[in-house]
């Protein structure tokens, strides 16, 4: 392609500074020509010498007088031509959707964008739905204008399928290197939510581990958790610590925190497996399920053998210090050698560490599969909100600028500094990581897109939330029916199946009478 | 070989030097930018760095690693000697610290004139706020060895549609106290004012002598010398105001707000009731207060139901160039310890720009030491703050003579002393008297109680 006369910036390319305004290329060519004229006719290379050298002083002083100021004007005029997305002179006001309000936004994203773009404002829309139905979301959309919103994965395919996003794959394509920074299990799991298509990002994300105690391990002799267990493992390798004991106190298998109990435990890794309570397409109850019975099975047996930790009591509006907490929790105080938890339970180790002076050495395994069938699938990734663009943007490229700097390395740097226990989707340096040795194993573990989609589906569902909260409750309350063998799981769980189809009934009479 | 085939190398030669040089001479800038810069960073805590100013120094040096240097709990009390093996050991190259610890290492001349750096880099210092500038030389050298992005003063806010309302002129630029209780004098004597309206209401003002206090600022009036611990309130200056406060107590001018706080193991808290029962004027029912640029901030950000404007004062009586409460925030200094002065130099630069300007007036709202924060904040109304410079100086952190223990019987016996005049038992000038023999009595006393169980003292105060 023959270049333009005046494409001043691809011969700036080339340039380095202090040539006096000539490029290598120009350089290189003025020196062969003297070369050549130096064999052609000999006894002219002394005027041409000179000269020369009058082109060079010449230019080394125009660089930075005439010849300087035009090519700062051709440059200016090619800036003109290229004005950045967010301009460094004129008013870029972007108007967001953020459900946690301005303050919250600003702190975690609007500060450190706008000492980059010190032109950019943001507007906050503030009748954005909270917790809404995906009917809120879609009406909310349809009528109001944002360029950047937070709304729950859940609801991303319906929203992208009637319109409401924009596609970021055709933005992605255009900045490729973002694609490959971000986790990929968390792109493709948002992805999928698109059917195919991205229509959203989150900067971080969670999921679940079974955190270990190295050194009670190494006590027992027992070898640490290696890569995916099954809950049945899990279970086993627990028993192996009955009757261990440190400082005169008890050390247990394993443990669920400072607030536990036979049903709360259940229903938390019920929950994290994404196992349903409730049929989709009729008002049947699932919690009589073999995936659920062999749960409830397998803990209260770990209660009867006495190698599954209890929490503390608390007491209901009763407020505690972290402290009291931290103390409530068998795993904080060294005395339970595995723990099923969040990701971000981190910060309570690291609370625990100051506060209490624990300091065992821990590591992280992934969470344990319901069984061998599921174990190669992969583990639930939690993600409950993505930022998108709706199409009705007025200013989208704008909002992928923004939109791109909650995805930079630089500002997952800094959730890192300011949320150390959060997963962020673009993983920042090793250094920079809180505990990043022992959270490398979140980013090695596999997930499972399907899975959480369908979970995260569920958990928007009211019927899912109200029957996992009777089993729960009913749990609790015949807890010790279970433990003293009065009560089967068997006949438990076909009472508590019985209980939920009423309550499904209920639930679908209540929407039918407020259905128009 | 002739003498001119010669010389031609060598003119070759100088002309390969020339363009070498030239190269080399452009290079070196972004050769010394691509060294890696290690900034070690003095500050209070890491808190306050980090949730003030890492956003700042990330997006601006990207390439640099700041390594937080936190001083230690105790040094707020550090002697000189202290301070300066701190800074020997630590080796910090910019510093991050309030005015206390800023007056004392200036006074001891351990920091880096930036008046120097300023002229060499063609940092603007006109554009600063002179208020700032002046404030910040306040020190025993009379230099400029800081610069804080931002600042807080007061000035004197109105309420319109009061003053409408009793159709009462709006108060002007440039009135003094005087001038203020008096404005205030014709509301509380008008009696279509409400019997919950006020005046003037200044926030905190409980008793004769808080008001007197906030007036001795303004005045620049002590009454008891912190350094020397000598009292001063049998003055002609302290009689002045006295007399103002007296009298706008006597005709009903201003009426204190006692606001009940929590007493806590003998410290009084003061939770969110209390302080939303200081707000009358935010809640439409003062016609003035005094307060600070923080107010404007609320009262732009939540509609208050009523129309509102703002003056500069009340100013200095017989000085109307200097007015109200004035402090910087945090102020970025160079010791002269630092081993990276000019990248220091360049963080300051950076911090006191129009780009981190236009950024910080959204991110906080606080003001900007620069003139033109009312332009990038597109709102003049802030402009009323750049108008007078400080009626108090830079607070000097010398070892304060002051017992704690002298200040509340001090107050209550004040307090009494005002009581007497308002019943016509004694005049201003015999209480006066009174309050300097019998105030030099208690400080007599709370000194030998402090030197027999060694106590605390008053630590910087004005």
């Amino acid at each position: 392609m023959k270049r333009r006369e005046h494409d001043w910036e691809s011969r700036l390319d080339e340039l380095p500074l202090g040539t006096g305004g000539f490029s290598m290329g120009t350089i290189q060519r003025v020196k062969e020509r003297i070369a050549v004229e130096e064999r052609r006719q000999g006894k002219r290379w002394i005027p041409l010498a000179a000269a020369a050298l009058i082109a060079v002083a010449l230019a080394t002083v125009l660089l930075r007088t005439e010849l300087g100021d035009r090519l700062s004007a051709s440059l200016r005029k090619d800036e003109k031509e290229n004005k950045p997305v967010i301009s460094e002179t004129e008013t870029t006001a972007l108007r967001i959707g953020y459900p946690s309000g301005g303050d919250a936004f600003m702190q975690k994203y609007g500060a450190p964008f706008t000492i980059r773009h010190p032109m950019v404002r943001f507007q906050y829309a503030e009748d954005i739905p909270q917790a809404g139905s995906l009917t809120d979301y879609k009406t909310w959309l349809a009528e109001n204008n944002v360029d950047l919103i937070q709304i729950p994965l859940g609801y991303v395919g319906e929203l992208a399928s009637e319109g409401l996003l924009a596609d970021l794959d055709t933005l992605l394509l255009r900045d490729g290197a973002l694609e490959t920074s971000l986790f990929a299990p968390v792109r493709e799991t948002i992805r999928e939510a698109g059917a195919g298509k991205l229509y959203g990002l989150t900067d971080t994300f969670s999921t679940y581990g079974l955190y270990y105690n190295r050194e009670l391990f190494a006590e027992r002799g027992i070898p640490v958790p290696e890569g995916t267990l099954t809950w049945a493992e899990t279970t086993a390798l627990a028993a192996k610590f009955v009757g261990m004991e440190k400082n005169g106190e008890p050390v247990y298998g394993l443990g669920f925190g400072y607030r536990s109990g036979l049903a709360r435990n259940v229903t938390m890794v019920g929950r994290s497996l994404g196992l349903g309570t409730n049929a989709p397409d009729a008002p049947r109850s699932l919690l009589g399920s073999e995936a659920w019975t062999g749960l409830w099975t397998s803990f209260l047996q770990a209660y009867r053998d006495g190698w599954i930790a209890e929490g503390g009591t608390l007491e209901n509006g009763q407020s505690y210090a972290m402290k009291e907490l931290y103390k409530l929790d068998p795993f904080l105080n060294g005395r339970a050698a595995m723990t099923f938890q969040s990701s971000d339970y981190g910060s309570s180790l690291a609370g625990a560490r100051e506060q209490l002076g624990f300091d065992d050495e821990w590591g992280i395994a992934p969470a344990p599969a319901l069984d061998d069938l599921t174990r190669s699938g992969g583990q639930l990734l939690e993600i409950p909100y993505v930022l998108a663009i709706p199409s009705r943007s007025s200013k989208p490229d704008a909002a992928w600028e923004l939109l791109k700097y909650i995805l930079s390395p630089e500002q997952s740097e800094r959730n890192a500094r300011t949320s150390p226990y959060a997963l962020p989707t673009v993983r920042p340096e090793a250094s920079v990581l809180a505990g990043s040795d022992v959270q490398t194993g979140f980013y090695e573990a596999r997930y499972d897109a399907d899975l959480t989609l369908a979970s995260l589906e569920r958990a928007s569902l009211p019927d899912y939330q109200a029957l996992l909260n009777l089993a729960y409750q009913d749990g609790e309350r015949r807890k010790h029916e279970l433990l003293d063998g009065s009560l089967t799981v068997e006949r438990f769980l076909q009472e508590l199946d019985k209980q939920a189809e009423e309550t499904l009934r209920q639930l679908d009479a209540a929407k039918e009478e407020t259905s128009p | 070989m002739k003498p001119t085939r010669r010389i031609a190398p060598l003119l070759l030669l100088l002309a390969a030097l020339l363009l070498a040089s030239a190269a080399l001479n452009g290079c070196q800038k972004a050769a010394e930018s691509n060294e890696p810069v290690t900034l070690r960073i003095g500050t209070p805590n890491l808190f306050t760095f980090e949730y003030g100013y890492r956003d700042y120094f990330d997006a601006a040096f990207p390439g640099w690693t700041l390594e937080l240097l936190e001083y230690p709990d105790d040094s707020g009390s550090y002697s000189d000697a202290e301070w300066a093996q701190w800074l020997e050991t630590q080796k910090p190259d910019l510093m991050l610290m309030s005015v206390f610890e800023y007056r004392k290492l200036a006074d001891a001349g351990r920091l880096r004139d930036l008046e120097t750096y300023a002229g060499q880099n063609g940092m603007e210092l006109g554009r600063f706020n002179p208020a700032v500038l002046e404030y910040l030389r306040g020190n025993a050298q009379g230099k400029l060895f800081a610069l804080s992005p931002t600042f807080s003063t007061t000035a004197l806010y109105y309420n319109q549609d009061l003053f409408d309302r009793l159709d009462i002129p709006y108060p002007t630029d440039d009135m003094t106290w005087k001038d203020t209780l008096e404005l205030a004098g014709r509301f509380m004597r008008d009696n279509r004012l409400e019997q919950d309206e006020f005046g003037l209401h200044v926030k905190w003002i409980g008793t004769p002598f808080d008001l007197m206090k906030e007036i001795s600022y303004t005045e620049g009036l002590e009454y008891v010398n912190s350094r020397s611990g000598e009292l001063t309130i049998d003055t002609e200056g302290w009689r002045g105001v006295f007399r103002m406060v007296v009298d706008a107590y006597a005709e009903g001018t201003f009426r204190p707000q006692n606001v009940e706080g929590e007493t806590i193991d003998g410290t009084v808290y003061y939770g969110p009731e209390a302080v939303a029962q200081t707000e009358l004027f935010a809640k439409g029912m003062a016609a003035m207060t005094v307060d600070g640029d923080d107010l404007m901030r609320k009262l732009k950000t939540s509609d208050p139901g009523f129309r509102w404007g703002v003056v500069a004062g009340p100013v200095r009586a017989g000085d109307a160039t200097r007015a109200g409460w004035f402090g910087t925030g945090l102020v970025f200094a160079i010791p002269s310890a630092s081993s990276h002065p000019g990248e220091a130099w360049e963080a300051i630069d950076y911090l006191h720009s129009e780009r981190m300007g236009k950024a910080s007036v959204v991110i906080n709202g606080e003001l900007l030491s620069l003139t033109d924060d009312p332009v990038w904040r597109g709102d003049e109304d802030y402009r009323v703050f750049y108008r007078k410079l400080p009626a108090n100086s830079l607070p000097s952190e010398v070892e304060a003579d002051v017992p704690t223990s002298f200040y509340e019987p001090f107050d209550e016996l004040v307090d009494r002393g005002v009581r007497k005049v308002l019943r016509g038992e004694a005049t201003v000038e015999a209480m006066l008297a009174g309050l300097q023999r019998e105030g030099e009595g208690l400080m007599r006393k709370a000194r030998l109680e402090a030197s027999d169980s060694g106590g605390a003292t008053h630590q910087g105060a004005q």
